[in-house]
């Protein structure tokens, strides 16, 4: 099974073609509101995953879950993917993430349906 | 002399040596002149896919199948400069090459084999977009209908005050 090497949650990411140098923008740490729901235009969820030796040709499934504070379920992400360099890395970009109220928004990674690592986001209240 | 028209001259193909391995003429090409320009070309835009592509055909038009390819040098240049470059293309034409077993391109396909083996080495990266809320879409579209509607409201208020004055 491939091993992550890292897993952040942006709100941009990009990747020279020229350089295959990845840039992150403005990593998600905490969101803070005066009004409910709060609608975040685009956030990336990036993971780099290094190969193991019997990675070769197998197919895996790396799953992004949002548990969004107050809501019942999370909503889930799947990309499925083939490890055929060295590292393999994922943007899995979320547009227009809604957030209803005050919490801990967190952003899960598994691979194959295990978990692997989270990022947690405060959401908090701006007072006026 | 543009750089295109130089690596495809007589004088480049035998600065770099005719009869070389696959592997010699690697390291070699990895040191000329020329790769450092056509990498810069290409970064900078001046050489785009498209010309790269053509340039290709126009090339592959002298193929003659039992005869020694004239320009497998060239191609061998060509995917030995392109090889640190994630783009579409680099990896297509380098890739391609690599699969080809014919022996009127010999060379180049066992340089390119060595190219894929070191961008093999470069971490691949792969994007997917999805919407998390059909919801907030049409909250922001709500949003807009109600910004419109007050900006139309606030242009008859002008109008009004502007035509009571």
């Amino acid at each position: 099974m491939p091993k992550l090497e890292y897993f952040i949650v942006s709100e941009g990411a990009s990747t020279d073609i020229f350089t295959n140098r990845v840039s992150l923008f403005n990593v998600v740490e905490q969101i803070k509101s005066k009004d409910f729901p709060v609608v975040l235009p685009q956030v990336v969820a990036t993971t780099a995953w290094n190969k193991e030796a019997a990675d070769t040709d197998l197919d895996f499934q790396a799953s992004l879950r949002i548990y969004s504070p107050g809501e019942e379920r999370p909503k889930e992400f799947p990309i499925n993917f083939k490890m055929e360099r060295s590292r393999h890395r994922l943007h899995q970009t979320i547009i227009y993430l809604q957030v209803t109220q005050v919490g801990d928004l967190v952003f899960e990674i598994l691979l194959n349906g295990e978990h692997v690592a989270s990022h947690t986001v405060t959401v908090e209240k701006e007072e006026a | 002399m543009g750089i295109l028209e130089r690596i495809e001259s007589e004088k480049f193909i035998f600065s770099v040596g005719f009869e070389l391995t696959p592997n010699a003429l690697y390291k070699v090409l990895l040191r000329t002149e020329e790769r450092a320009e056509l990498m810069t070309s290409y970064k900078a835009g001046i050489i785009t896919d498209t010309m790269l592509r053509c340039y290709i055909q126009r090339l592959l038009r002298g193929f003659k199948v039992g005869q020694r390819f004239t320009h497998d040098i060239t191609l061998s240049f060509l995917s030995v400069a392109l090889e640190p470059f994630s783009t579409r293309f680099a990896d297509e034409f380098i890739r391609d090459l690599s699969k080809l077993d014919v022996s009127e391109l010999s060379i180049s396909t066992k340089v390119a084999k060595l190219c894929l083996a070191k961008r093999d080495l470069l971490p691949k990266t792969e994007y997917r977009k999805f919407v998390f809320s059909t919801t907030a879409i049409d909250t922001y579209k709500e949003i807009d209908r109600i910004q419109e509607s007050v900006d139309k409201s606030y242009d008859r208020k002008n109008y009004s005050e502007l035509a009571a004055a």
